[in-house]
């Protein structure tokens, strides 16, 4: 009779298919995810839920992730941080304190990372930023992660595309002073081409507010210098505007970016006007090869459309952790001792092979991994251009 | 019969009705077994009981205790977090946001997270689930505590960054006004100026969303007037330009420090929210740790009754046994002798009843089967007689042995009872020597009985000791939960000490903050004042140049009119109409003459002016000793939080001591717990020592073996 019983059972899971991992499964690990399902960055937001639900479908349904002699299941509890670093640091704690969670996944802007990390590394529980870059959101802070490239080396690459492409010299720059990631970018993008090109090179060095829309005063200051190619490292937001009205007002220079640009619609924003420019970032659709392809190609079934670079980097984030939870060899079931073992196997990652290329955080909490240059296609696609890798 | 007998043995000894089927040996086997097992049992019952104790005091001091710990250390975090808190606002001017946020803001965070840290491990303990929910609940508080906390300064950041922030950009824009409006002469748009400029001061030094509504009504005017001013263009478009930065930045300003003071509100009221949680949590915590204790007096005061019930128990059972082994060597001894009594007296109809089936019993069926004999015997009454007579003689020779007395002896005759008299006689000598030995086995079993009780009354004794040591130990952990809370009530009181000096230094801060303002103030009215002086002399310095050459023209063209009259009366009718251009010129310079009059006049004004501006200086004066005067005021108030941080000090020493003092009460208690160990030790040498009494007894038990055993060949041979 229990025979009968556990055969039909048996039978059940197997009809109901894919979610049969769950009831195998001796257990469930749990992920909190720091995105903006509103506010500015709303379209950040749901690339970043995309990334992670696919990573952890991919996970549960392969039949969960083996940790020591268990097998778990991957839950993501999502919460909103409205684009605001207040909201997001609140979240946090949320996550943190009655969510139970093992790792953040998250917030993806620096605004947002850098306030975040620091509740999360005082609470001691890892957290990993898919997307930010600036150098505040890791330092000195053991718990937190990043997967993209950093500022300076994302300045660097730009540098040197601008003197082989163009032949520039002289740049002009036009940022947002109150964000950090776009004040961040802008500070090492003069430095590192001053650097190779002289002081003053970058004659023009313009700012504007958040939540500005009228660049008019700041343009015409550029177009009045000599500069060679405009720098403007923003989001998606402000971007077409920045580049519309640049056009509009005579400017027909060059117009480049950082890793911001490829967040969001860009393109769908800013239509033909963006076509043909190119900036430094860590993922594109266009191009993609092997893994990647693979991943692109599923994506875009799955969602229909391409992924861009915050969907890439975040379903990266979520198979790093998965890895190196394997790694510890067990769980103990007090949330404290786990976050500290999973801190521990992250730190120590020295191969990861995800589809935004292979990184290794060899005991830090920047990844060493290739700067990737993306040009906007004549169709608005966003393309693999070139790849810049650190020298070995 | 036999029945009724059985029945009389049942009620009249328990003991006899298991051992009744035994033989004496067997008895005394049975007698030291249950002695020794319940010398076991006591031992094991002592053992059982002070581990029961054991781990009552393990779950007090480990569970409660810790949790007690904690609880108090998350209390002290929160009063740290406090403490940054109010740090970085009283600092964050001084020392720019940005080190503030490194030296304070991340230091609140991290305390936060180490709060959190140890109300997970309290979480993680084997406590309830209310208790469970309560450390989840005081969780949440501290978390939305920090949460507001962090809200509120990242809104204060917007406004007072030294790169970004409102007030640096308020204050470029104002700083780009002034050079513009310092090359402006009409006095209408200074007025206004000055008028914009005052309302501002009034606003930075109470931002109240009514003064920032003037100050923009100000900048309003101020922009109508320049747009209706038209000496100059280029200039009337930079104004434009500015006071719309300027009104900008204003209205931001005054937005988010409505913001600021709402967020300051919302963690405040946070604060209030996570103190009573907190205060409770910790309450209960300590409430916990005192029921333990209590649990663990009701657990010592069970143990002592267990080990003292046992104890009686112990005693009234060896009685028992020993009363039972007596009487059931006795009574079938008693028996023998009332029936030797009736055949004393002739009766040889009596026989004795056999009531134990050990060596005696046989005997006494031997008794009786010799009477069966001896009755088929006897023939005649003679026979009788004679056999009455020697039996009544028999009887007095062994009448000592019915009262104990094992050395009468019968004498041995030729007749029926000469037989008897000789077994009687060897009986007698073999009675008298087993009941020695086992008299002097008894007295054995007696001593080491009376032994046994006393080693085990020691026991009692040395539990009763380690139930003593338990409760002194007890007291200690009392002690150290009262200094626990007293260390509380001081934490509470530096609490309140704390939030005086928080006001205190608040009021200093703002009235530091005024007399800046208002020495700012006075220096640009003195810029001023200074200025208008300057163009006042150069004015009337000029005007004194341009009235002396018009006196002296009016002089000169009055002579000159004086003369032409004089020429024009020589001419005679000829100079009739130079006559009248001379009286004309005349009229000219007597009218030139009355114009210098009123430049004159003018000029009186102008001094009069300059009256005036000697006032605002003195003005000016009055607000420079009202600037010392509040300058005095924040040096006291700096004083005063002086004052306060000592006594803070003085407290947390005190916290300091009584810490040390909970330190010295454990050390009691480990000492204590070390004399508990002693006291287990003994007990444990003491049982060793009532395991080399047992021995003994078995040796005794086999001396005495052997005397039955003789008993038992003598009987053989008889038969």
């Amino acid at each position: 009779m229990k025979r009968r019983t556990m055969a039909g059972f048996s039978a059940f899971v197997l009809a109901i298919g894919p979610a049969a991992s769950l009831f195998a499964a001796d257990g469930v690990v749990k992920f909190g995810v720091s995105s903006s399902k509103s506010g500015n960055f709303a379209n950040v937001g749901t690339s970043t839920k995309n990334g992670a639900e696919m990573a952890k479908q991919e996970i549960n349904a392969g039949g969960g992730l083996p940790i020591g002699n268990k097998t778990y299941t991957i839950e993501l509890v999502y919460v909103d941080n409205g684009s605001d670093r207040s909201s997001a640091s609140a979240n946090a704690l949320t996550l943190i304190g009655q969510h139970q969670v093992l790792a953040i996944v998250g917030p993806q802007s620096s605004d947002r990372a850098i306030a975040v990390g620091e509740v999360a590394n005082s609470f001691k529980t890892p957290l990993v930023s898919p997307w930010s870059t600036s150098p505040l959101t890791t330092q000195n802070k053991p718990f937190v992660f990043r997967m993209p490239v950093m500022y300076d080396i994302q300045a660097t690459a730009t540098t040197k595309f601008a003197a082989k492409e163009w032949k520039a010299r002289k740049a002009a720059v036009l940022y947002d002073e109150i964000s950090p990631y776009p004040t961040g970018m802008a500070k090492a993008f003069k430095q590192a081409f001053e650097k190779v090109n002289g002081p003053g090179s970058v004659v023009a060095f313009e700012t504007f507010r958040t939540n500005d829309a009228d660049f008019s005063r700041q343009l015409q200051a550029i177009i009045n210098s000599d500069a060679e190619f405009l720098y403007t490292p923003q989001h998606y937001e402000e971007v077409p505007l920045i580049v519309r009205q640049a056009r509009k007002m005579g400017w027909k220079k060059p117009i480049t970016g950082s890793n911001s640009w490829s967040g969001g619609d860009l393109a769908g924003k800013c239509g033909d006007a963006c076509n043909g420019l190119y900036f430094t970032g860590n993922f594109a659709a266009g191009g993609a090869q092997g893994k990647a392809k693979v991943f692109a190609d599923h994506y875009q079934k799955q969602y229909k459309m391409l992924p861009d670079e915050v969907s890439a980097l975040t379903y990266d984030a979520v198979h790093m952790i998965a890895e190196a939870l394997k790694k510890t060899g067990g769980l103990t079931g007090n949330i404290v001792e786990d976050r500290s073992k999973l801190r521990d196997q992250i730190a120590a990652t020295k191969r990861f092979e995800g589809v935004t290329g292979t990184m290794g955080y060899f005991g830090t909490g920047d990844p060493t991994k290739c700067t990737v240059l993306i040009k906007i296609d004549d169709n608005g696609l966003l393309t693999d251009y070139d790849k810049v890798c650190p020298e070995k | 019969m036999e029945q009724e007998k059985r029945q009389r043995r049942w009620f009249g000894n328990p003991f006899s009705v298991l051992t009744d089927k035994l033989n004496i040996r067997g008895k005394l086997m049975v007698a030291f077994a249950v002695m020794i097992i319940l010398t076991l049992v006591v031992i094991v019952i002592a053992t059982l009981s002070q581990r029961f104790a054991n781990t009552t005091i393990d779950e007090l001091v480990r569970v409660h205790g810790k949790i007690a710990r904690l609880s108090l250390d998350i209390e002290k975090t929160v009063r740290v977090m406090n403490g940054y808190e109010k740090d970085f606002l009283l600092n964050y001017n001084r020392i720019g946001i940005a080190e503030a946020k490194n030296q304070y803001l991340n230091k609140f965070i991290a305390a936060g997270g180490e709060a959190y840290q140890k109300l997970y491990e309290i979480q993680q303990s084997p406590i309830d689930a209310k208790e469970k929910a309560s450390a989840q609940h005081a969780m949440d508080a501290i978390n939305n505590y920090l949460a507001t906390f962090m809200s509120t300064v990242n809104i204060l950041e917007l406004q007072v960054n030294p790169e970004f922030g409102e007030l640096t950009k308020l204050r470029q824009s104002v700083d780009i006004l002034r050079q513009s409006m310092a090359t402006v002469a009409s006095p209408t748009l200074q007025a206004l100026f000055q008028s914009l400029l005052f309302h501002m001061q009034e606003y930075t030094i109470a931002p109240d969303s009514q003064f920032g509504e003037r100050v923009l009504g100000e900048a309003k005017s101020f922009r109508e007037a320049i747009g209706s001013w038209a000496e100059n263009p280029a200039l009337q478009g930079a104004l434009l330009a500015q006071i719309g930065d300027f009104t900008k930045w204003f209205a931001d300003v005054v937005k988010t420090d409505e913001t600021i003071s709402n967020r300051i509100q919302a963690y405040q009221q946070a604060v209030k929210q996570a103190e009573p949680v907190i205060q409770a949590f910790l309450k209960n915590a300590t409430d916990n740790e005192a029921r333990a204790v209590v649990r663990m007096e009701e657990a010592t005061a069970l143990v002592q009754k267990i080990v003292i019930g046992v104890g009686i128990a112990a005693v009234l059972l060896g009685l028992l046994i020993s009363f039972g082994l007596s009487k059931g060597l006795t009574r079938q001894i008693n028996l023998i002798m009332e029936l030797l009594s009736e055949m004393g007296m002739g009766n040889f109809k009596a026989r004795t009843e056999v009531v134990s089936r050990d060596e005696l019993g046989e005997m006494a069926s031997a008794l009786n089967g010799m009477l069966d004999s001896i009755t088929a015997l006897i023939q005649s009454q003679e026979e009788r007689d004679a056999i009455q007579d020697s039996i009544m003689k028999l009887m007095n020779e062994i009448s000592d042995l019915t009262e104990g007395d094992l050395t009468a002896r019968a004498e041995v005759t030729e007749d029926i009872t000469g037989a008897i008299a000789d077994s009687f006689n060897t009986m007698a000598e073999q009675f008298g020597d087993i009941v020695r030995q086992v008299q002097s086995a008894t007295f054995s079993v007696d001593a080491t009985a009376t032994d046994v009780s006393r080693r085990t009354t020691d026991l009692a004794v040395k539990s009763t000791d380690q139930a003593q040591q338990v409760s002194a130990a007890i007291k200690a952990l009392n002690d150290m939960a009262a200094s626990i809370r007293q260390v509380s009530e001081h934490a509470a009181r530096s609490a309140e000490v704390s939030e005086m000096s928080r006001s205190n230094a608040r009021e200093g801060a703002d009235a530091v903050d005024k007399t800046n303002r208002a020495m700012d103030e006075i220096r640009e009215q003195i810029n001023e004042t200074a200025r208008s002086i300057k163009r006042l002399g150069e004015s009337s310095m000029e005007i004194g140049n341009v009235v002396e050459i018009i006196n002296n023209i009016a002089d000169r063209t009055s002579i000159l009119a004086l003369n032409a009259s004089i020429q024009a009366a020589m001419a005679g009718d000829a100079g009739y109409g130079f006559a009248v251009v001379a009286e004309e010129v005349q009229r000219l310079a007597e009218s030139s003459s009355n114009s210098t009059k009123q430049i004159d006049m003018l000029v009186k004004s102008i001094q009069s002016e300059i009256k005036d501006v000697s006032n605002r200086m003195d003005e000016s004066i009055g607000k420079v000793v009202q600037g010392s005067r509040l300058a005095d005021g924040a040096h006291e108030k700096l004083q005063q939080i002086e004052t306060v941080s000592n006594q803070l000090a003085d407290l947390i020493e005190a916290i300091t001591q009584a810490a040390a003092q909970q330190v010295q009460m454990s050390e009691n208690l480990v000492e204590n717990m070390v004399v508990v160990g002693g006291v287990s030790d003994e007990t444990s040498k003491t049982s060793q020592e009532t395991a080399g009494l047992m021995n003994l007894l078995n040796a005794t038990a086999h001396k005495l073996r052997e005397a039955v055993e003789t008993f038992k060949i003598e009987n053989a041979k008889t038969a």
